[in-house]
């Protein structure tokens, strides 16, 4: 039985195995281990969205820290997770990259001494994110850390790190757990109703955490439903374009709703610090770059979120034609979008195989555009286009 | 008026740099040993204020030009203006103001010591540059068309200097009144275009126009996005406006769309000869030299130029 702070990784099995072994060994308490070189002073924890590559991270952290090996109820364990802890460093990124100036001040703050135990833990939770010379500039501490320091990184895949970060991490692989876990898990932790954890489960394909956010959101299962309803709808160059425009405009608003509160107040916490309002001659020189700096991350982080939150739409929407190709292949594989059956069907029966396939792959095309910076609308616009069904008649 | 203080406010330093000129030619044809001290406002601070209008040693005359005045540190202030309230005779100043009400004291207290003003407003229409061209060209006795005068805005367009420096070229270069021919002489071809003169072009159905005025966009300093992006709005436009009934006027359409009349009216013109999956497809190609502009290709002008050709073929 593993300690309780891994209770949150579903369906990890090996991955919990490797780290427990790797706590034994660096702790002293399995001599074995140790000798085998179970523990190593640099990780890269690896697998999909949602597979908990963050929680297995910190759940690592916490069982190096924790007098019990992990126990999720002391201090110590609720400080990791918070990200408060004193020896762990946490580097959780909202941006859109992260930058070397970060990763520089990272490392110096990485060479410090444990302040309560004996190891000091850095943890980068997006590493895919790292830009080529904030890699480059990470390689040396990586590779020959202080004798108390362990780096753990996490990223999709190990293909999105630079192969000499790849090369100097032992890799950790998360698989995408099977909606049975899920599901279960939402039952057992959260009470969630069998059939709903059932539905959420498949839908979020193995993403933890999107299957609770829908178990419990009931406006984010309304989106997540019309946003299927889509692929039945559109036929007309006009229907494409509204149905682009809509999918945009909740994705912005979307994002500004939930940085708007935060970046007000970030403002004017700073604003305060460099004496805004204050009597006497104004703000001193570098007020102005200090405000322009952090309207500039406010931004970053907006944008960072508006691509996340349209990359779930997408995904959600190549499901729908996933499960198309399913039904004309005659398959009897359960649907990912069982409550949209009718939809599927009737989309199915009006365009060919090759169809469904070419629109998949509209989909993925637009993904790429938006991480590559396309004006969202246009690439929204382009794959709508694609995803049109034909006038009546056939393809 | 005061013959000692000069003031020449507003944003075109084209005309604030004649200022300049003009009045130091002037005292220079008065005192060969006219001493011309130039600096910038930001940069004066106690030390360079007590040089700079220090009496001097052999009383030779001299002339201070200060430029961005609207620049002063505020703190300066009380020293120039006892200057204003005193000056001495031997000096002449000549202030360069960017316009605006930043350093109003300042202004003022010139104003009312009768400071000699001369505007130096940005023009910003064609007809005042045409205006500006033929003084121009008449201050140095010669005569412009105003067909030429025309013709070479369109082609320099924006900026005053490289208006002025043209005429100058022109007049080295030609004998008599300046005509439209020896302006297409120098500036054959050559216009100022944006990325809505491509799409424009391009919309109604004129490819090759299209792909010069998309050459001659990139050259005069346009952004590539930029391009990308009014042929997005201007295909977006067309089709919202052709998935509109017909039977509506512009001005009813105007607000269910969102649009200005004139918009619509114009897409209505581009219309025929587009399909919707024409607009489609062209929709589809815009976004893909988007994402070539914005560094997914090589080379963005090859981009640009595939799809100009490209959405050319969508249309019928």
């Amino acid at each position: 039985m593993s300690a309780p702070v891994f209770a949150d990784l579903v369906g990890q099995q090996e991955a919990i195995a490797i780290i427990e072994r790797a706590v034994r060994a660096a702790r002293g308490i399995d001599v074995e281990a140790q000798e085998s070189g179970a523990m190593t002073h640099a990780w890269l924890f690896t697998g999909p969205p949602g597979s908990g590559r963050s929680n297995a991270a910190r759940a690592f952290a916490a069982a190096l820290l924790c007098t019990e090996r992990g126990c999720g109820e002391c201090a110590t364990c609720r400080e990791v997770y918070a990200g408060t802890h004193a020896d762990v460093e946490l580097m959780e990124s909202e941006g859109l990259s992260i930058k070397a100036d970060q990763i520089r001040e990272l490392i110096v703050r990485a060479a410090w001494a444990p302040a309560t135990g004996s190891f000091r833990v850095v943890i980068i939770e997006d590493a895919d994110k790292l830009t080529e010379t904030a890699a480059n500039a990470l390689l040396k501490a990586i590779e020959e850390p202080g004798s108390f320091t362990t780096w753990f990184l996490c990223a999709p895949s190990p293909s999105d790190v630079l192969p000499t970060i790849r090369s100097r991490c032992r890799s950790v692989l998360l698989r995408t757990p099977s909606h049975q876990d899920v599901a279960s898990v939402l039952i057992e932790r959260d009470g969630v109703d069998p059939t709903m954890a059932a539905h959420v489960a498949r839908a979020s394909q193995g993403h933890v955490g999107r299957a609770k956010w829908l178990a419990f959101d009931e406006d984010a299962r309304k989106f997540r439903h019309d946003l299927l309803a889509i692929p039945a709808r559109i036929r007309t160059v006009g229907e494409a374009l509204s149905t682009a425009a809509e999918l945009h405009r909740a994705a912005n608003e979307e994002s500004v709703r939930e940085n708007a509160d935060r970046d007000e107040r970030e403002m004017a916490e700073l604003s305060t610090a460099w004496g805004h309002g204050a009597t006497g001659k104004g703000m001193p020189s570098g007020a102005s770059k200090a405000i322009k700096e952090l309207e500039k991350a406010q931004k970053s982080r907006t944008t960072a979120r508006n691509r996340a939150f349209l990359d779930i739409a997408l995904l959600d929407l190549a499901t729908f034609y996933r499960d198309v190709l399913l039904v004309q292949a005659g398959a009897e594989a359960p649907l990912i979008n069982e409550d949209l059956r009718s939809n599927v069907t009737d989309v199915a029966g009006q365009i060919p195989a090759e169809g469904a396939l070419k629109r998949v792959e509209a989909i993925m095309g637009a993904r790429k555009a938006l991480a590559f910076n396309v004006a969202p609308l246009l690439a929204l616009e382009s794959m709508m286009l694609a995803l049109r069904l034909p006038a009546r008649g056939g393809e | 008026m005061n013959s000692q203080l000069f003031l020449a406010y507003g944003p075109e330093t084209l005309l604030a740099d004649r200022v300049v000129e003009t009045t130091t030619a002037a005292l220079k044809a008065q005192s060969n040993d006219l001493v011309v001290e130039s600096v910038e406002a930001g940069e004066i601070d106690d030390a360079r204020f007590g040089d700079l209008f220090a009496p001097s040693l052999f009383g030779e005359a001299r002339a201070v030009v200060i430029r961005n005045l609207q620049d002063l540190d505020s703190e300066m202030n009380p020293a120039l203006l006892a200057y204003i309230a005193d000056p001495d005779p031997t000096i002449t100043v000549i202030a360069l103001h960017k316009g605006g009400v930043k350093g109003k004291a300042l202004l003022e207290a010139l104003r009312k010591a009768g400071a000699r003003e001369t505007p130096c407003e940005a023009m910003k229409r064609d007809s005042d540059k045409i205006q500006f061209l033929r003084t121009e060209a008449l201050s140095r006795g010669r005569k412009i068309s105003p067909d030429a005068a025309k013709a070479l805005v369109d082609a320099i367009g924006s900026d005053l200097r490289e208006l002025a420096n043209s005429l100058s070229q022109l007049i080295a270069d030609t004998a008599g009144e300046i005509t439209v021919e020896a302006v297409e002489r120098f500036h054959g071809g050559r216009i100022e275009a944006t990325g809505f003169d491509v799409t424009d072009a391009l919309l109604e159905g004129r490819a090759g126009d299209a792909l010069a005025t998309l050459r001659h966009a990139l050259d005069t300093g346009t952004d590539p996005v930029m391009i990308t992006s009014a042929l997005a709005g201007a295909l977006r436009t067309l089709a919202r406006v052709g998935s509109a009934p017909r039977s509506l006027r512009s001005a009813e359409l105007a607000g269910e769309l969102g649009m200005a009349p004139w918009q619509i009216d114009k897409a209505r013109r581009q219309l025929p000869g587009w399909t919707g999956a024409g607009i489609a497809a062209a929709i589809t190609e815009v976004a893909r030299a988007d994402g070539a502009v914005k560094g997914g290709g090589a080379d963005p002008i090859f981009a640009l130029e595939r799809a100009v050709i490209a959405i050319a073929r969508t249309r019928t």
